[in-house]
């Protein structure tokens, strides 16, 4: 099928959506991550799609082409907008399988969705140390800090902070060898998401793709 | 169980040439006295960030802010010296 960039549920999308059997919905790494995951995301999408599955790449609020910057943005916009997401794409009458990605997975738990699948989830604390690192003081204000370029709001970080992980009933976690965490499987790759610049794996890509189809599988929604 | 001193100063070349893009055979190339943060272009304050975030999940460390100085991450013999303190306690 055709990929294109179209909105969805008020979220600007990568979406191939036709007649497919079921649909992933692809949850990206949030900030910065996300530019340098995305051109592998692509791949695995397109993966996907040469196996007949419908897919959904969209930019959440704050994220990416959405056009609420980061400075506007809650916790409970990004809540909001996937759930909503999620349920128009239910709403059709087809299986939802959540793929999350990195802190993504923080709002990965979506009603109506039959499965859920993650690669190198991180909790929030993780992603906001990670952030804070990088923040210019001198550009920072008191409700907001100046992280990556951009303004992001204090009360969304203190918030994403102290968020845990969810749990859905039919989940599969994937990590990267390299990682102590625990997952019900370990692959061989680079952190993409750490790279000064953004690159692509296709074998990665492909990995992931299969990965989820089986999870599809055996989850009864393929 | 924590690692040898050589094979963690492997493990962190290979980090090393994750996070900052650099080839396997030049971060090979790394000795003790090789200097890291304001003579590795690649190893920006970004990058910076990216190699502690990293160090955290592979390691099972936790780098708090006050620990990040020259010494740290001036040489690549510093910074595995940290690793391996770290690990240590």
């Amino acid at each position: 099928m055709t990929f294109e960039t179209r909105w969805l549920a008020a979220l600007p999308a990568f979406s191939n959506l036709a007649d497919q059997r079921f649909i992933v919905l692809i949850l990206q790494p949030l900030f910065e991550e996300a530019n340098r995951t995305r051109r592998t995301l692509a791949l695995m999408a397109r993966a996907l799609d040469r196996q007949g599955v419908g897919v959904v790449m969209a930019d959440l609020p704050g994220m990416g082409e959405h056009p609420l910057c980061a400075k506007q943005v809650g916790i409970s916009d990004i809540g909001t907008a996937s759930n909503l997401l999620c349920d128009a794409l239910t709403s059709q009458g087809r299986p939802v399988l959540v793929a999350g990605f990195r802190a993504a997975c923080l709002f990965d738990s979506l009603p109506g969705a039959s499965a859920n699948w993650r690669f190198a989830p991180e909790p929030g604390d993780r992603l906001v140390r990670t952030l804070l690192r990088t923040e210019m003081p001198e550009e920072t204000t008191e409700a907001h800090a100046f992280i990556n370029g951009q303004l992001v709001s204090r009360a969304f970080l203190d918030d994403i902070t102290r968020l845990p992980l969810p749990n859905p009933a039919h989940l599969r976690t994937l990590r990267l060898a390299s990682d102590r965490a625990e997952a019900d499987r370990h692959v061989e790759a680079s952190p993409l998401w750490r790279h000064a610049e953004p690159g692509e794996d296709p074998a990665l890509a492909e990995l992931l793709a299969e990965d989820i189809l089986q999870w599809a599988v055996t989850c009864g929604i393929s | 169980m924590q690692p040898d001193r050589p094979a963690l100063s492997d493990d962190i070349r290979g980090l090393l040439s994750d996070v900052l893009g650099i080839a396997q055979d030049r971060a090979a190339t790394f000795k003790d006295t090789t200097e890291l943060f304001g003579s590795l272009p690649e190893l920006d304050s970004m990058a910076v960030a990216n190699l502690l975030a990293e160090l955290e999940d592979r390691m099972g460390i936790i780098v708090e802010a006050d620990e990040v100085d020259g010494d740290m991450l001036g040489t690549f013999g510093g910074l595995v010296d940290f690793v391996d303190g770290k690990l240590s306690r």
